[in-house]
């Protein structure tokens, strides 16, 4: 056992592991942030069920580190990285399915809810997953390309033009708004 | 033109999680607990069967060690200096599931860390004072929140590169240091593992649990992050997963690195490039190729090291973090 400990109100509690009260607060991190993660996990992949199972693997990697929370200067830049370092990776595992021309599960699901307006959904179809990745990135999270080209593995160069690319697939969307 | 904000709002304002998502999320971590303590249970069943063999042939040939008394070596050995403690050490406290090795940093201008390798990841740090076998510290910063406590220890310099310590509580006369409670004497026995030292050969903690297997584009900055020890060298390695890295040994990973930068992963390849520390210039690479996962490291052969660093042909990680990444 550590010879280290923490004293919380009268009680002895191993550190850093700190079960009782980290627990406490992984549960307050993942009611605060799982919704905005969740959304941007749909943004990208187009899938509920996806961005779910993605979603959770992201918390249960943080969770494990949760006894060290305090080395992670910023576990909200932690856990969407994690999140979308598993998008690249289940990208990269299904490309190599294809290659080797083996069935992959497709689960169509791609923006098709019903609430959804027609007209956002012809959008959002129009910019390709990895579009949508670097614009989720650079536009919504504010990353700079250099820090967005590190979490997609590609070079920023690459992000840059992902960008661009998903924003003219947009621009080309003229009126979807108003609509 | 609709701009990505609105579209991002447009396409998710009637997306939520399903009802329960916190449900969902316990179940899985339930899911990782049970079958991390199969893991551990198996593991466990293996070192009795292998301790078992050990002691049996330990009887057999009449070679049973000595046990050793508690506090022994304490304020024994050399008395402490500044020159003699400067550096990084590591005591390897590895037991059951969550092994816990404990790092101490003491610095040459009189600053500490202990319980990390660094100030950030530290649960105590601040300024150490040296007077014959005691050390004393004054804590001003870290995860025990222990702003202004002094507490002290007793130990020496038994070889060179072990040192034997005990806690002897806080100057007033209590075990605990602002939120962490350590029993009085509590004894601690480190290696220095930066600068290196003799006794660093000794240090196989072998935590990492990534899976065996050639490092590849998948690997992620954020699966190696931590601490590590190039193996037989005083080379200490530190893994941020933002992919930035620092790199030095002479015991100043926390102060002065002699090398940080970032790292990039590729197939078998991880490559170090110099963002311009002090001991090596911007750009300069060390290029770890053939690089794979292996009993509990990381092993492959430096191939380029334009730094200069000294680390040349196969090499080996030892990873010193206790949480598993």
């Amino acid at each position: 056992m550590h010879p280290w400990f923490v004293q919380a109100e009268g009680e002895v509690v191993e550190f850093p592991s700190k079960p009782v009260e980290a627990w406490a607060r992984f549960d307050d991190f993942f009611e605060e942030e799982h919704e905005r993660l969740y959304k941007a996990l749909y943004f990208v992949t187009g899938n509920r069920q996806d961005a779910e199972e993605l979603m959770q693997d992201a918390f249960l990697k943080l969770w494990e580190r949760w006894g060290e929370i305090h080395r992670i200067s910023d576990p909200v830049g932690y856990l969407f990285r994690v999140a979308l370092n598993g998008f690249r990776m289940r990208r990269r595992r299904a490309a190599m399915a294809i290659r080797k021309v083996l069935p992959v599960a497709e689960r169509r699901d791609e923006f098709l809810d019903a609430e959804m307006r027609v007209d956002v959904r012809r959008l959002l179809l129009e910019v390709t997953p990895r579009q949508r990745a670097a614009l989720l990135l650079t536009d919504l999270l504010g990353y700079p390309s250099e820090e967005a080209a590190r979490i997609l593995r590609v070079r920023p160069s690459t992000v840059r033009a992902l960008a661009t690319q998903g924003r003219r697939a947009l621009r080309g969307m003229e009126g979807a708004r108003d609509a | 033109m609709p701009d990505v904000q609105e579209v991002f709002r447009m396409a998710t304002q009637k997306v939520r999680p399903d009802p329960g998502a916190m449900e969902r999320q316990s179940q899985t971590q339930r899911r990782r607990v049970v079958r991390q303590r199969a893991g551990g249970y198996a593991l466990l069943a293996v070192l009795v069967v292998a301790g078992a063999v050990i002691a049996i042939t330990a009887v057999g040939r009449n070679e049973v060690e000595p046990a050793s008394e508690p506090g022994e070596g304490v304020a024994v050995g050399a008395p402490l200096t500044v020159e003699a403690l400067q550096g990084i050490w590591f005591e390897d406290r590895g037991t059951g599931r969550w092994p816990e090795p404990m790092m101490a940093r003491f610095g040459p201008d009189g600053s500490f860390s202990l319980g990390g390798g660094t100030a950030e990841d530290a649960w105590t740090s601040g300024t150490y004072e040296l007077e014959g076998h005691t050390i004393r510290f004054t804590v001003s910063g870290g995860a025990c929140a222990a702003n202004g406590a002094v507490f002290t220890w007793v130990g020496g310099i038994v070889a060179e590169g072990r040192l034997e310590t005990e806690h002897r509580g806080t100057v007033d006369g209590g075990n605990s240091v602002g939120n962490c409670g350590i029993p009085i004497g509590e004894p601690y026995n480190f290696t220095r593992v930066s600068p290196s030292s003799p006794a660093a050969a000794d240090v196989q903690p072998g935590y990492f649990t990534g899976t065996p297997g050639p490092i590849s584009e998948e690997t992620d900055s954020i699966d190696l992050q931590g601490l590590w020890l190039v193996e037989g060298t005083g080379h200490l390695l530190q893994v941020e997963w933002t992919g930035r890295y620092r790199f030095d040994d002479a015991g100043q990973l926390a102060e002065a690195p002699r090398d940080a930068g970032s790292l990039e992963i590729g197939r078998r390849t991880l490559t170090f490039t110099s963002g311009g520390a002090a001991g090596c210039a911007e750009g300069d690479v060390l290029v770890l190729s053939n690089a794979r996962v292996e009993d509990g490291g990381i092993e492959g052969t430096v191939s380029e090291d334009s730094c200069g660093r000294g680390i040349d042909g196969p090499v080996r990680l030892l990873y010193l973090d206790a949480v598993t990444p």
